[in-house]
């Protein structure tokens, strides 16, 4: 019974080489070295490839190569398993074969030359000897020593065998030492070249308030080989290898308003979430490849309007951001984790038909957190702040009357968050027209209403100690 | 929770609006791991299944559907972001469209690859969008392993070719069977019957044929996805997708009327939505938008690269006795006889940096406009940025810049002010020229009141010679209600000349005089330092700056004395 099982086995492994032989000319594309391949993906720029293939192996010491894996693997982290299986040596060998290189490591051998007379096409045949291939190739024929080709007549070099080191592609090889017959090894390897990321198409509808969201995860693979009827995981985490954030500039693209608390029955490794895909699939090389792994319709999403002003100076209008708030909770929300990527944000014209008004990248964001995405500039709503008065108290201590005209040129009443950063040392606000929040030691934040087609105005004095 | 949606359904998945099941892509079993401790029955069972599996079914299952081309195209261009006013690079647009194809495609049943031609080269594949396959879209790629010379021979590396060899003096051609040993990096070597061997190396005219074209390898990167569907059906489909290469600005071009002694004058306000298209791909019969406003944009990450590099075939080292000196890299030889062919996605690199021909400034300033054109864009709100529809089919053609009218308001009110600020903080400039500037509010009652897009413009004034062009001018995106202020290049008749006449160590005091060479009138705004505190007769605060406010009649002058302190 197991010995029937072993010959299918055999037998199966060897047919697609014969296959592959016995055709002339064939049209390459479906073999591959390859066996059952799973691939996963982090967003670090490295991947862990599993392959599990069937090696048929002469008993005791034999050297393996192995054909089809990453053209750019990382040597160092190569591991053979298999039954039965002892590793003496592992190589990997980059040195590669070219005309060049083969002249050179023919020096001191005898290979074939076959002129052609020009004048009657008739063939000769001589042997060579290789004396050396210094900018011209010195050969020895019988007693005479001559350049190969000084005369420019077509002169066809034939080596009998390449050198054994040198090699079409760089390759791995593994000496083993093996009971014989056919074994399933596991050669396992890290290497560079494959990543993804996700693009979300979202749709927003500004007379519901809602979105409808989709995910995309988008994998990429520039490794130089394809990765035949893979099955692929993907591990979603910060791709920061050192952690942190990059929102110490108030006001930038930071996504997340608040980090959530949720989790959802999403597999997890460690603190990182996985994303089996469904079926397997081929990532050829140069290919980029996209799997829907979300879609949510009509969650709740609402537009508004923040502008920031960084220091205490006189600007001219200058837009407001538009801003898309929702959230990434189980109610009310997306219901999901958000792996980091690209968050596209599209509205229907009058038509109907979509357009895209802007797009912002997103980190990998817990369930159940405040998301607010800067989609662009808004066209109508704008904030122009002018210094009235800066009066000087003594030689440390300074006071800023500072004015916010904000501008509406929409058909509606808006509210914009209007921050005034940068009030770094002892800074006070002795006077504003309307009561604002002090959010951080350097951040004021005012809700300012204006009305359609109208403007309102904010009025502070900041009183600054250095 | 599914709402009804005006048709066609973008960004749905199929005819139901099912879309592409998020359930069913992500199933949630274990990813299977293979572990050396299983069983020796067990394993062998499933290793047999799997090999089965791997040659009974390979990827040929797949039929492959192509789409050749877009039924209709909508085209909605959006400005490059970080262009500000500068003019369009019309050698490779440095903005961006999104394109909407609809397209008509039989499926066959089972599952199929259907395959997308004549997009866009500038698709940014991560932003494609297909709609309106009856089961949706499993997966989308996009391949880039291109046919090339070096495309070839790495595709057929370890496989059989045909080698032929004609004679050059009996014109006889010898084929021969070889094998690709080594390629395409730094030459290639095949084995033939007698060895092994150095393509193109020999002098003899040599060339290799391939039994076909490798699947994996097509002419230009191409998008594709895969679905399946219960039967053959002809579906409509929608492949809606982002492209680079594209810009647009507004090409204002505007006529100064008569200049009334009240300092006002008339500004005929015109404006061309100048869309450029720096591709290959022409748009025939387009529905085409464009979008004003600042979406935010966030750079792409980079698309895998399938371009095979150039195919060298190298030999090696090849000088003759006659050849000094001989230290020479090996790589600089070819053979005389056959020279090597250039790669030729290399030449055409060559060509696309090539220089544009016309330089953007070099125009003859064009007739002043029509004065009502036949085809205007129509404005639309598109949340807080602004849509332009061209209200009638156009052809976007490759390489082109085409024009259509945007806006058309004659007769808007404007003022003409000089403006200058010759003292600084502590410094001062002794002479300079004021600038003229064109101001006026973006209302109804003054003549416009509509949204203004950024560009740029030429402003031209009646004169004894014709229309005659004063000045090009940089416009920014202007709401309505907003100031709009057009600059014009610096004046020769009005000049202010500074002279600091005292100073201490608390500050300094300068006078201004300032000068109208013209036969008429000038109003002038002097912004100075805010330092100032008590502000001179004739001096406001305007925008939190003490600002000299003057007039100064024809032919005459003016003059200012501040004290500036420094402090």
């Amino acid at each position: 019974m197991r010995a029937s099982w072993l010959l299918l086995a055999g037998v199966a492994v060897a047919a697609p080489l014969l296959a592959q032989s016995a055709t002339t000319v064939a049209v390459p594309g479906e073999a591959t070295a390859q066996g059952d391949v799973a691939v996963t993906i982090y967003q670090t720029g490295q991947s862990l490839v599993q392959d599990r293939r069937q090696m048929s192996m002469p008993a005791g010491r034999s050297k393996q190569e192995f054909p089809d894996v990453s053209a750019v693997i990382r040597p160092e982290t190569v591991t053979l398993t298999g039954p039965g299986i002892g590793i003496v040596e592992q190589n990997f060998d980059y040195d590669l074969l070219t005309p060049a290189k083969l002249m050179e490591k023919a020096v001191g051998q005898t290979v074939t030359l076959i002129r052609t007379n020009p004048a009657t096409g008739a063939e000769q045949r001589v042997s060579a000897k290789v004396l050396a291939a210094n900018g011209g190739v010195v050969l020895q024929i019988g007693n005479t020593i001559e350049v190969l080709r000084d005369d420019g007549l077509p002169v066809r070099v034939i080596f009998d065998k390449v050198p054994p080191n040198l090699r079409a592609r760089p390759t791995l090889s593994v000496t083993l030492e093996s009971k014989g017959g056919t074994v399933p090894a596991t050669l396992t390897y890290l290497t560079p070249g494959l990543g993804w990321t996700s693009d979300y198409v979202t749709l927003f509808d500004d007379a519901k308030q809602t979105i409808d969201v989709q995910g995309w995860v988008t994998l990429t693979n520039n490794t130089g080989t394809d990765y035949t009827n893979a099955n692929v995981l993907l591990v979603a985490g910060n791709p920061n290898q050192n952690g942190g954030r990059r929102n110490w500039a108030a006001g930038s693209d930071v996504s997340m308003d608040e980090a959530g608390t949720e989790s959802n029955d999403r597999e997890r490794l460690g603190d990182y979430y996985l994303y089996p895909l469904a079926e397997r699939t081929t990532i050829a090389n140069a290919q980029q490849k996209q799997v829907s792994f979300l879609d949510v319709k009509a969650a709740p999403a609402r537009k508004v309007y923040e502008f920031n002003n960084g220091w205490l100076s006189t600007n001219e209008a200058a837009s407001a951001s538009s801003v898309l708030k929702f959230s990434t909770s189980r109610s009310g929300g997306l219901g999901d984790q958000l792996p980091s990527g690209t968050m596209r944000v599209y509205m229907r014209d009058m038509r109907g038909d979509p357009q895209f008004i802007g797009e912002s990248r997103i980190e990998a964001t817990p369930m159940g957190s405040a998301m607010s995405i800067r989609t662009g500039e808004a066209f109508d709503v704008k904030v122009k702040t002018v210094v009235v008065e800066r009066t000087r108290v003594n030689s440390n201590r300074w006071k800023t009357k500072m004015s916010y005209e904000v501008t509406n040129a929409r058909n509606e009443a808006v509210t914009v968050d209007l921050g005034q950063s940068g009030l770094w040392g002892d800074v006070r606000v002795t006077d504003q027209s309307q009561t604002g929040t002090r959010v951080s030691a350097d951040r004021m934040e005012w809700s300012v209403k204006v009305p359609a087609n109208g403007k309102a105005t904010l009025t502070a004095t900041f009183d600054s100690r250095y | 929770m599914r709402k009804h949606m005006p048709s066609p359904l973008p960004f749905r998945g199929g005819a139901g609006g099912g879309g592409c099941q998020s359930s069913s892509a992500f199933a949630d079993k274990p990813h299977p791991n293979p572990s050396p401790k299983e069983e020796g029955l067990k394993r062998l069972t499933a290793i047999a299944v799997l090999l089965s599996a791997l040659i009974a079914t390979p990827a040929t299952a797949q039929t492959i559907a192509t789409s050749p081309k877009a039924d209709s195209v909508t085209l909605t261009v959006y400005r490059a972001p970080w262009r500000g006013e500068a003019p369009i690079d019309k050698n490779w647009p440095q903005g961006y469209a999104l394109i909407t194809e609809t397209r008509t495609i039989t499926i066959p049943a089972g599952e199929s690859v259907v395959r997308f031609e004549g997009v866009s080269e500038g698709l940014f594949p991560e932003t494609a969008i297909v709609t309106g396959l009856p089961k949706g879209v499993r997966e989308k790629n996009r391949d880039a392993r291109l046919l090339s010379p070096a495309g070839l021979v790495d595709a057929f590396l370890k496989r059989e070719v045909k080698l032929s060899r004609t004679n050059n003096a009996t014109g006889k051609t010898v084929e021969e069977t070889a094998m690709v040993t080594a390629g395409p990096n730094g030459g290639v070597i095949l084995q033939t019957a007698a060895g092994y061997e150095a393509l193109r190396c020999t002098g003899l005219p040599e060339r290799m044929r391939y039994g076909g074209v490798p699947k994996a390898l097509s002419a230009k990167p191409t998008l594709s996805v895969i679905t399946t569907s219960d039967k053959a059906v002809t579906a409509k489909i929608t492949l809606t997708y982002m492209a680079a290469g594209f810009d647009w600005q507004a090409s204002y071009v505007m006529n100064a009327g008569e200049f009334a002694p009240d300092h006002k004058l008339d500004l005929d306000v015109f404006a061309w939505l100048t869309i450029a298209n720096g591709g290959n791909q022409s748009f025939p019969d387009a529905n085409v938008m464009a979008v004003a406003g600042k979406p935010n944009r966030v750079g792409s990450p980079a698309l895998p690269n399938g371009r095979a590099p150039a195919l060298m075939l190298n030999c090696w080292p090849m000088q003759r006795t006659d050849q000094v000196p001989f230290t020479l890299p090996y790589g600089e030889f070819y053979n005389e006889e056959y020279p090597m062919e250039e790669a030729s996605d290399k030449a055409v690199y060559r060509l696309e940096m090539a220089p544009p021909p016309m330089m953007y400034n070099m125009a003859p300033p064009p007739p002043p406009p029509p004065p009502a054109p036949a085809v205007v864009a129509q404005q639309e709100d598109l949340g807080d940025l602004k849509l332009y529809r061209i209200p009638e089919r156009m052809t976007v053609n490759a390489k082109g810049q085409k024009q259509v009218a945007m806006l058309v308001k004659p007769k808007s009110k404007f003022r003409r002010v000089y403006r200058a600020e010759p003292i600084g903080y502590g410094w001062h400039q002794p002479l300079m020229s004021l600038t003229p500037m064109l101001i006026g509010k973006n209302e109804k009652l003054d003549g416009l009141g509509l949204p203004l897009p950024s560009g740029t413009g030429m402003v031209f004034e009646n004169s004894a010679y014709g229309s005659q062009l004063i000045g090009e001018i940089k416009v920014k995106d202007r709401a309505i209600g907003d100031d709009i202020e057009l600059s014009l290049p610096a004046s020769m008749a009005v000049k202010i000349a500074t002279t600091r006449i005292s100073q201490d160590k608390n500050s300094m005091v300068y006078t201004m005089r300032l000068s109208n060479a013209n036969p008429y009138a000038i109003s002038a705004e002097i912004r100075m330092p805010d330092t100032i505190r008590n502000l001179p007769d004739g001096v406001r605060k305007k925008d939190g700056r003490p600002t000299w406010f003057v007039t100064v009649a024809g032919n005459s002058d003016s003059e200012l004395t501040v004290d500036v302190p420094l402090r």
